[in-house]
C-alpha cells in the first residue's frame, strides 16, 4: 500500500472514525498521519528525547485505535486524543520515577530577567530543548500547569503528589527555565 | 452613647488617616518574579502548544502491528468469552456441589480367605531323617530355580484361584505322601514282653509288627496312656 502523505486539508468526519472502528486500514492510516505531528509535539515536551517521545506516541496511538468506540463525541476529537497522549505521558513519567525522587534544589532561583529579548532570539525548537532539559518532575508539572492548563489539585491527583509539591516543582521549573534563558541571552 | 461611638471612630480615623508604612524589601521582587514566571508560562505555551513535528516512519510501523481489525467484533468476542467463562465456572461449581457427598470411593470387592493350616504332629521317632534331609535339599534346589526365574506367572503357579474362589495348592502329591507316611505302631519295649513270659519269641522286628499288650497290663498302666498312644 502506498504511503499516505500528510494532508492538512483532510477533514475528519464521523464516517472516518466509524471506518477506523470497523478496521479500515486506509482510514486508520489517514487518522494517524493527520494527528501524529501534533501529538508528537506533545510527547516531545514530556519526554527526555526523541526516542522516548516516539515510544509515547506509538503507545498513545495504539490506545486511541483500541478505544475509538469509547469516544462519545461530547467534545472535540482532538481534545480527546490530547488527553490520551497526556495520560500516556504521565504513565511514562510514573514508570520513570518509581525509584527516582523529585530533584530537590535547596536554593530556589531568584532570577529576575526580561524574557522578551530571549523570545526574539529563540526558536520553538530551542524552547522545546530547554523544556526537555528540565528534570522529569519539573518538566511534567510545568507542562501540565503552564501548557495543558491543569490546576495544582488536578496535577497532584494525576501524579500522586501533594499540591504543595506541585507548586514547588512548578516554581523551581520556572526558575530553571529563567536561568537557562538568561544564559542564552 | 452615640457621642462615645463618634469619639472612637474619630480616634481611629485620626490614627490611620495619614499613616504610611514601607513594604518589606523583597515585596516588589516577589511581584516581579511572579510576573516573570507568568511570562515564562506564556512564552512556552504560545511557542509549544500548537507545535507540529513529524515523527519517524517507524512509529506508524509499530502502531500498525497492534491495530485491531474490527473493534465491534473485538468487543463482542470479549463479551462472549467473558460470559462463556462465567458459564463454565458456574457449571463446574454446580457439578462439584451437587455430587459432593454422593460420590463414594470405590472399594475393591476382594474375597476374604481364612486359610487354616493343619499341622499334623509327627513323633520324632517316626521321621526318617535321611529322607527329610533329601527332601529339604530338593526343596532348596527348587526354590533356587524359582528365584532365578524372572517371570511372575511362573512364581504364581504354586497358588491359583479357581472360579469358586477356592484355593488350590499345586503341590506334588508324592512329596506329601512321602512326608505323611502312615504311622507305624511303636516298638514294644522288651521289658514289657518279658512280663508276658515269652522272652524268646519276642524280638524287636516281630514285636514292632504285632505288638499286643497283655490284658493284665492294662490295669497297671495309667488310664490316659492308651489315648496318648493312639494319638501318637
Amino acid at each position: 500500500m502506498a504511503e499516505l502523505s500528510y494532508n492538512k486539508s483532510w477533514v475528519l468526519t464521523d464516517n472516518v472514525i466509524q471506518d477506523c472502528i470497523a478496521g479500515n486500514r486506509t482510514s486508520q492510516e489517514r487518522l494517524y498521519r493527520y494527528f501524529a505531528p501534533r501529538m508528537y509535539a506533545i510527547c516531545l515536551r514530556y519526554a527526555n528525547d526523541r526516542q522516548g517521545a516516539e515510544d509515547i506516541l506509538q503507545e498513545g496511538f495504539i490506545k486511541v485505535f483500541n478505544n475509538l468506540d469509547k469516544f462519545r463525541g461530547d467534545g472535540s476529537f482532538e481534545g480527546w486524543m490530547k488527553r490520551v497522549f497526556v495520560n500516556t505521558s504521565i504513565e511514562h513519567y510514573r514508570k520513570s520515577v518509581v525509584n527516582q525522587r523529585f530533584v530537590d534544589i535547596e536554593s530556589a532561583y531568584h532570577v529576575s530577567c526580561k524574557t522578551e529579548s530571549a523570545v526574539e532570539k529563540l526558536s520553538r525548537k530551542d524552547l522545546l530543548r530547554l523544556v526537555q532539559q528540565l528534570p522529569i518532575g519539573y518538566r511534567t508539572v510545568f507542562n501540565l500547569y503552564a501548557i495543558e492548563g491543569f490546576t495544582h489539585r488536578e496535577i497532584s491527583a494525576q501524579l500522586g503528589i501533594s499540591e504543595g509539591t506541585s507548586k514547588s516543582q512548578l516554581a523551581r521549573a520556572r526558575a530553571m527555565l529563567q536561568k537557562m534563558l538568561k544564559s542564552l541571552k | 452613647m452615640s457621642k462615645e461611638n463618634n469619639h472612637i471612630d474619630d480616634l481611629f480615623k485620626d490614627a490611620f488617616d495619614n499613616w504610611e508604612n514601607e513594604p518589606q524589601k523583597d515585596f516588589w521582587s516577589d511581584i516581579a518574579e511572579d510576573l516573570d514566571a507568568n511570562d515564562v508560562d506564556h512564552l512556552f505555551k504560545t511557542a509549544l502548544e500548537e507545535e507540529e513535528i513529524m515523527p519517524s516512519e517507524k512509529v506508524w510501523e509499530g502502531v500498525k502491528e497492534h491495530l485491531p481489525l474490527n473493534l465491534w467484533l473485538k468487543r463482542r468476542l470479549a463479551q462472549l468469552s467473558y460470559v462463556a467463562g462465567i458459564l463454565v465456572v458456574g457449571m463446574l461449581a454446580t457439578l462439584y456441589f451437587t455430587q459432593e457427598g454422593t460420590i463414594e470411593a470405590p472399594v475393591a470387592d476382594t474375597p476374604k480367605y481364612n486359610i487354616e493350616i493343619a499341622i499334623e504332629e509327627v513323633p520324632l521317632e517316626e521321621i526318617d531323617l535321611e529322607e527329610n534331609i533329601a527332601l529339604e535339599e530338593k526343596a532348596a534346589n527348587d526354590s533356587k530355580t524359582l528365584a532365578t526365574d524372572n517371570t511372575i506367572d511362573k512364581k504364581m503357579k504354586s497358588v491359583e484361584l479357581n472360579k469358586e474362589d477356592e484355593m488350590v495348592f499345586d503341590i506334588d502329591e508324592e512329596k506329601i505322601k512321602a512326608i505323611l507316611q502312615p504311622i507305624e505302631p511303636l516298638p514294644i519295649d522288651s521289658s514289657i514282653a518279658r512280663v508276658n513270659g515269652n522272652s524268646n519269641e519276642t524280638d524287636h522286628e516281630n514285636s514292632s509288627e504285632e505288638a499286643i499288650l497283655p490284658k493284665n497290663l492294662e490295669d497297671i498302666l495309667p488310664d490316659n496312656l492308651e489315648e496318648d498312644f493312639e494319638e501318637n
